[in-house]
């Protein structure tokens, strides 16, 4: 397994970038529903924490 | 050399702390950080996989998620000292939480693959966390995007692919046909390339096709609702 580094402070230079060229490549999408299901154990923890439900998703 | 156990009562406070913060990529890595620490000296080193490395490679907070997936072993010396720190271990063993907080850890797995590359990250405490690299976190969003069709590994395999670096590419045309996604990865690609020619974007429908398209090319037996079965 190969490692790299990068500091948390390079990783914020570097967002600003990252996230335009995100929103470029995403034009004209809506932001994501969550499909996969997940463990109920998870969704319980996830509504009691305030997640918006289209981060949540279904149950199994 | 042997590295010798932390203080876990200065660790504790510490996550107490770290835990309540706003920035969601502080916060996690942070909080792996301190898991590392009490890990590292059983030679166990965490490594974030999942939603969370899409959303740091990424940058996007459309991909934001607040569970965090990390690969790792928990032998029970290590649960013991993660018990130590303050989490509660759910009765399926897989998922840890951070009472009082918004963490919450899931251990899904203990191995990455063999050819994975991981980032260290150096934080602003001083200690370090790991993350999956953004050749990684793509190649695992083509494998569910191909095995899916959702649209939400469909979005974060358009956006990784967009950031990657020179480098970064070679590694993903070296290691997309040994882990199955080639055929998806070339998908996406014409996928971005008419999104970047002013095409509409796909509906989920549209997405589930493309991906079903590229199951059959690879896997000619194969189809969704197999991948369903098994999920």
């Amino acid at each position: 397994m190969k490692t790299k580094t990068l500091t948390i402070d390079e990783w914020r230079r570097e967002a600003p970038e990252l996230r335009a060229k995100s929103e470029r490549a995403l034009t004209g999408f809506k932001p994501p529903r969550r499909e996969k299901p997940r463990d109920p154990v998870e969704v319980e923890f996830l509504r009691r924490i305030g997640t918006p439900e289209r981060l949540i998703g279904p149950s199994k | 050399m042997t590295e010798t156990m932390p203080d876990i009562t200065a660790l504790r406070a510490e996550l107490a702390t770290v835990a309540c913060g706003s920035n969601v990529i502080d916060r996690t890595l942070e909080v792996v950080s301190i898991v590392e620490a009490v890990s590292s000296p059983l030679g166990i080193h965490p490594v974030v996989v999942g939603g969370i490395a899409a959303y740091f490679w990424t940058a996007t907070d459309e991909f934001m998620t607040y569970d965090i997936d990390v690969v790792m072993d928990v032998p029970d010396e290590l649960a013991n000292k993660l018990a130590e720190l303050g989490f509660d271990r759910s009765p399926d063993g897989r998922h840890w939480f951070l009472e009082g907080s918004d963490v919450f850890l899931e251990a899904p797995s203990s191995r990455l693959d063999a050819d994975a590359v991981v980032t260290e990250i150096t934080l602003g405490s001083g200690r370090t966390a790991r993350i999956v690299s953004r050749v990684d976190i793509l190649i695992d969003r083509l494998d569910e995007f191909q095995a899916t069709g959702h649209e939400v590994p469909a979005q974060q395999a358009l956006a990784l692919l967009a950031g990657l670096q020179v480098d970064e590419t070679e590694n993903l045309e070296e290691r997309a046909s040994i882990h199955g996604v080639a055929t998806i990865l070339k998908a996406v690609r014409e996928l971005a390339d008419a999104i970047k020619a002013g095409g509409a974007p796909p509906n989920s429908g549209e997405l589930h096709e493309i991906a079903e398209a590229a199951l059959q090319s690879d896997y000619p037996s194969s189809s969704h609702e197999d991948q369903d079965a098994h999920n």
